[in-house]
């Protein structure tokens, strides 16, 4: 690679290296500081006294958590629903993905718009969970994977993905004599797996952060995922406004248990991340056009 | 164009060409069937209940049972007293998203390509996206902590400097920057990951191509990575022309106090603290499928502009 | 093999009946249990000797704080014991308890039995939509629940608590206490300095001056946040009570809206005076509970007109940075003019939450009678000692004087901060009435003292809330003019407190008076003078 000595060149590498510097800063900063409190005492944390280091370190905030049992539970059905979801989200996206993306795709419009509505317009809570009862999925795990298995969103961006494979591929292939069938699982996919691994990451996440479904899905809280028991954790410990029922002094500090149950999220995100990010590789299409 | 041989008829009615279009494209078809059925079961069959925006819906009547008030509801939203007021920083609030807040992780994101080493791109890029998964409340509870009068980082800055203290949270003039500021620090690294993948996309050689003739690296992204990811910048950008209505109510109601309802409330809010007395469920879908609908006329003037200019389109 | 196949055969038909028998168990137990038992208006109690089959129905639990009982609990068995109820219970978390029962109810997929209800509103919407059984019929034979009030409150009660058609849809709670409020202070700062809490509002403005003057780090007087927080105390010495509508104490005379009268005024310009010289929080408006309790633990607060149970909540916090630090709370409340006594907020004798029963009941043989006994038995000496305490040797033991306590393996703040909880066991959750043991136990008893010193004062004297009842849509109306007048009120009191607006200004107030008629604060008014008058 030739290497550009000229001004422009260093302003340019400076200007790059700031900016990351800057994001680092603004995007670690608030990180460390959620880390710091998690494992801070609950008296430094009430005093306000943890700024970016753990204060008289304690894993009170997380013995709290995990004291109730429903928490281990309740990760091992998040991993179950977010593996069982995506896996859905993934083939049902891309098999309406790629149909969408070719341009001689009869009633192409019409598809495109029907993907379009449901974005705007839903029938709402009461419909929406009579319809999931009377197809008899109520307090099944299927209420939570199936009402989502496509996000028009994450179609459409799948969809665009798609379309910027040059043409010249499929082309050449049905040369070959290869159906769509044969030409969408030998060629388009391993040429998307940024975008596929992008989508896969968005539907992944999106499984791993909802907890609203299962609460009016399920029956039982023992199916219930990570992030509804998080949640509920987070609001058992706040103080009422009002004092009607029995409120204890907490010796946890509420916002000890806010942060902790913040950090237990983001672990398995940070963990599992590494593993997608190696999909963003450059250079992939080397060589597939030529000859 | 590819698969369609030269076979179609000069005297091929609609109906014949229709089939016949379908018949060449009928793995595809076969393709996005589960999908279609999806869409037809699981939004379209319960959208029905769209309707209880025109009805005084009670559950036990059932929503067929229900009685109709038609307009009703849509009347007692646009009589508020402040409806324009919520209106208005409804949009504005979002206007001012997409132009200071969209931006940004494409920024991010292509400059972040144009680091060499790469554990270090490996390391900007997963920490970046972290903040995404702080809750909201929290990041607004770091957000009163940084801007506090008393002893916030900010304003001891801005008192050393000789200064007097600023009570950011309660000044109307500083809510929406401190709204788009969150934005941005919240989602930059997250909204930056779609322009990534689709930087990873751009054919190498076109790089390859401009080095030899001898563009610099500023020329570089201007011709060859802008371009490249242009259709997903487009698809983004009119997406969110489709939320104009839309907004992060909690971050908002988290945000919002009454000196500052001036430009903080919007519509999101206002229903919220009307329905904290008495859930109405007729009147806040009521709300909703106005905004809908504002929303979708956005989204169609931003899609014909974008198709007036050659670039892609949502349909 | 035969051995085998005979020891099966007996320990089949002991199993059988064992099954059978359940109702034999229960007539073993005191005879008081089988008085209660006869008492209730169970159709299907039967001789002893015939064991009969159990009431079942299903009923929905609504938890906060994740307080699930271990099943069957005490509760279980006397309600089985006693009324031969078993209940199959359906845990519901209170956070999304209004989207859960609306699904549940459009689905007709609702139990017969909800239990520990929070959510008033919706239980009278419930009601009115006809999902709910109307009580008032029942009400008379449940003398013991009815004596828990005086005839005059328990018609306050029904007139509060029933749905626009004028039903009565759940059973509320007994409220043990009229008054928890005062002023909470630093006792031990104020021992120290020779500080007094002062009779007057002057003398609070004296006071907070010179404790800032002591120690320029404190806040003095901190507060969860708002104007209402804030400035709470304040309001009340002006007679003006935290509820909308009210009557004056001073002159009986009926205030729609307190947002406006001239003791709010003058509370306001306070406010004023108290920020302009930091003797208030300057972000008082945007304090979160994590302020507060900063404030607190680093000893900055020190007087605040508060929930006096939270002086407990001080020490607790505190401990670290002042190990010998003591609050405590006046028994007396701060006055704009002392000389004709001062003005507590009386609370409602009844909590409104409790018992509701469906439609479904009535397909229950004898269930809605057994439930109503259960009822009216928990309203009883005897019933509350159990559904608060427990049983005598279990969770409960009785003390020298007469007094109960709990045992030293269930939770107490102070001996076993780590014990069993009482709700563990299924108790409490669900009371109509507060045992005293218990409210000392659980270190409530400070309500009872407040309540005591109010009552027994003849300077006290009281903001009377009164029970209004509106139609349908006088309450739809009320609601939307309800939240344009909050919202005006928040603004302006926001802006006067902190001077951007000045509350001695009467171009300024009546600003704000026109602002607040713009947002339809007369015809509110009128709504809820005409529904005072009414309810005379």
């Amino acid at each position: 690679m030739v290497k550009d000595e000229s001004l422009s060149a260093k302003v340019f590498t400076v200007v790059v290296h700031v900016t990351m510097i800057v994001v680092l800063i603004a995007t670690l900063v608030p990180v460390i500081h959620v880390i710091s409190i998690s494992f801070s005492s609950s008296d430094a944390i009430n005093r306000g006294l943890v700024s970016l280091w753990p204060v008289e370190f304690s894993l009170n905030a997380y013995n709290a958590i995990f004291e109730t049992g429903r928490v281990v539970r309740a990760f091992g059905n998040s991993v179950y629903y977010t593996v069982l979801g995506t896996a859905i989200n993934m083939l049902l996206t891309t098999m309406m993905a790629y149909p969408l993306s070719r341009t001689y795709l009869t009633f192409r419009k019409f598809y495109n718009v029907l993907i379009l509505i449901p974005m705007f317009f839903g029938g709402g809570l009461i419909p929406t969970f009579l319809n999931i009862r009377d197809l008899g999925m109520y307090d099944t795990v299927w209420a939570i994977v199936l009402p989502g298995a496509i996000s028009s969103w994450n179609l459409i961006i799948m969809r665009t993905f798609f379309m910027s494979l040059p043409i010249e591929l499929e082309e050449s292939a049905q040369l070959d004599g290869a159906n769509e069938f044969t030409i969408f699982r030998k060629i388009i996919l391993p040429l998307s797996m940024a975008s596929l691994a992008t989508i896969t990451l968005f539907y992944a996440v999106g499984h791993w952060n909802s907890w609203f479904n299962a609460m009016i899905y399920f029956k039982n809280s023992s199916s219930y995922p990570l992030q509804t028991i998080l949640r509920s954790i987070v609001i058992e410990n706040q103080m009422s406004e009002e004092i009607q029922m029995d409120e204890i002094a907490n010796p946890v500090s509420a916002e000890g248990i806010k942060y902790s149950t913040l950090v237990i999220s983001m672990v398995p995100m940070m963990v599992v991340y590494p593993f997608v990010q190696k999909y963003f590789v450059k250079g992939v299409m080397i060589g597939s056009i030529k000859g | 164009m590819a698969n369609v041989p030269a076979t179609v008829g000069k005297k091929d009615n609609v109906l014949t060409r229709t089939l016949k279009s379908l018949n060449r494209t009928k793995y595809l078809q076969m393709l996005l069937l589960p999908g279609l059925i999806y869409y037809i079961i699981f939004h379209y069959k319960p959208m029905y209940g769209i309707i209880i925006a025109f009805k005084d819906f009670s559950i036990k009547k059932g929503i067929m049972g229900s009685p109709w008030v038609g307009l009703k509801h849509f009347r007692d939203f646009f009589s508020y007293i402040e409806f324009q007021r919520v209106f208005v920083n409804t949009i504005i609030l979002n206007v001012y998203t997409l132009i200071f807040a969209f931006p940004m992780p494409i920024i991010f994101a292509v400059l972040l390509n144009e680091l060499h080493n790469l554990h270090y791109k490996k390391f900007v890029q997963t920490v970046s996206y972290l903040p995404h998964f702080i809750s909201t409340v929290s990041i607004v509870g770091m957000l009163h902590m940084l801007l506090s009068p008393n002893n916030g980082i900010v304003n001891n800055i801005i008192k050393a400097l000789g200064g007097s203290p600023i009570y950011f949270m309660a000044e109307t003039s500083w809510f929406r920057p401190i709204y788009v500021f969150s934005e941005i620090w919240q989602n930059i690294g997250w909204d930056a990951i779609i322009y990534i993948a689709a930087l990873a996309n751009v054919d190498q050689q076109l790089y390859e191509a401009a080095v030899i003739d001898g563009a610099s690296r500023v020329k570089q992204i201007w011709h060859v990575s802008l371009p490249g990811i242009r259709p997903t910048i487009i698809i983004m950008l009119i997406m969110r022309m489709g939320s104009m209505m839309s907004s992060n109510t909690d971050k908002v109601l988290l945000m919002q106090n009454p000196m500052t309802y001036d430009v903080s409330d919007i519509i999101g809010t206002y229903v919220y603290r009307l329905g904290i007395k008495q859930a109405q469920y007729s009147y806040s879908t009521a709300v909703g499928f106005f905004n809908s609908i504002i929303n979708v006329l956005f989204l169609v003037v931003g899609n014909s502009i974008s198709r007036r200019f050659g670039e892609s389109s949502l349909w | 093999m035969k051995k085998f196949l005979s020891l099966l055969l007996v320990a089949g038909m002991l199993a059988s009946m064992t099954a059978c028998s359940g109702g034999q168990n229960s007539s073993q137990q005191s005879s008081s249990s089988q008085q209660a038992s006869s008492q209730a208006e169970s159709s299907s109690e039967s001789a002893p000797s015939k064991p009969a089959e159990p009431i079942k129905m299903d009923a929905l639990y609504e938890v906060s704080k994740n307080r699930i009982p271990n099943r069957p609990s005490l509760v279980d068995e006397k309600l089985k014991e006693m009324f031969n109820v078993e209940l199959n219970w359906i845990d519901q978390d209170t956070s999304v308890y209004n989207e859960k029962i609306n699904t549940l109810l459009a689905s007709d997929d609702y139990p017969e039995v909800f239990w520990n209800l929070n959510h008033p509103a919706s239980v009278k919407n419930m009601g009115l939509e006809g999902y709910l059984v109307a009580l008032n019929p029942y009400l008379d034979s449940m003398p013991n629940y009815k004596a828990l009030w005086s005839e005059a409150d328990f018609q306050a009660m029904l007139a509060s608590c029933s749905s626009s058609d004028g039903n009565l849809y759940f059973t509320p709670t007994q409220n043990y206490r009229t008054a928890s409020m005062s002023w909470v202070y630093y006792k031990s700062e104020f021992d120290k300095n020779g500080w007094e809490v002062p009779k007057d509002v002057q003398g609070l403005y004296e006071l907070l001056k010179t404790i800032k003057a002591a120690n320029p780090e404190a806040v003095p007087m901190s507060g969860r946040g708002k104007w209402s927080n804030a400035i709470g105390g304040l309001r009340v010495a002006y007679g003006v009570t935290n509820k909308k509508s009210y009557v004056d104490p001073y002159t009986n005379e009926f205030v729609p809206y307190g947002y406006v009268v001239d003791g709010m005024r003058e509370a306001i310009k306070w406010g004023n005076i108290f920020y302009a010289e930091n003797l208030i929080p300057t972000d008082y408006m945007t304090y979160t509970d994590t302020e507060w309790t900063a404030d607190i633990s680093n000893g900055r607060d020190y007087i605040e007109y508060q929930y006096v149970e939270r002086a407990q909540y001080a020490e607790t916090n505190i401990a670290s940075f002042d190990p010998n630090a003591d609050y405590d709370f006046t028994s007396f409340n701060i006055s704009a003019d002392p000389s004709k006594g001062y003005v507590y907020e009386r609370e409602n004798s009844w909590f409104e939450y409790g018992y509701s029963f469906s439609d479904k009941i009535n397909d229950v043989e004898g269930g809605l009678e057994a439930m109503l006994g259960w009822i009216d038995w928990i309203s009883t000496d005897e019933g509350s000692t159990f559904f608060c305490m427990g049983e005598e040797g279990k969770t409960y033991e009785k003390n020298a004087d007469g007094t109960l306590q709990f045992m030293p393996d269930m939770y107490h703040a102070t001996r076993n901060p780590e014990g069993k909880h009482e709700w563990e066991y299924g108790l409490y959750m669900g009371i109509t009435r507060q045992s005293e043991d218990y409210t000392r136990e659980v270190g409530k008893d400070t309500n009872v003292t407040i309540s005591k010193y109010f009552n027994e004062d003849s300077n006290a004297h009281y903001t009377n809330p009164v029970a209004l009842t509106f139609t349908t849509e006088e309450e739809s109306r009320l609601n939307t003019l309800d939240t344009q007048i909050d919202d005006v009120a928040d603004e302006y009191i926001n802006k006067f407190i902190m001077g951007t607006l000045n509350p001695a200004d009467d171009n300024d107030w009546n600003a704000y008076l026109a602002a607040m008629n713009n947002a339809g604060l007369e015809e509110a008014s009128k709504i809820r003078t005409d529904a005072y008058n009414r309810s005379k």
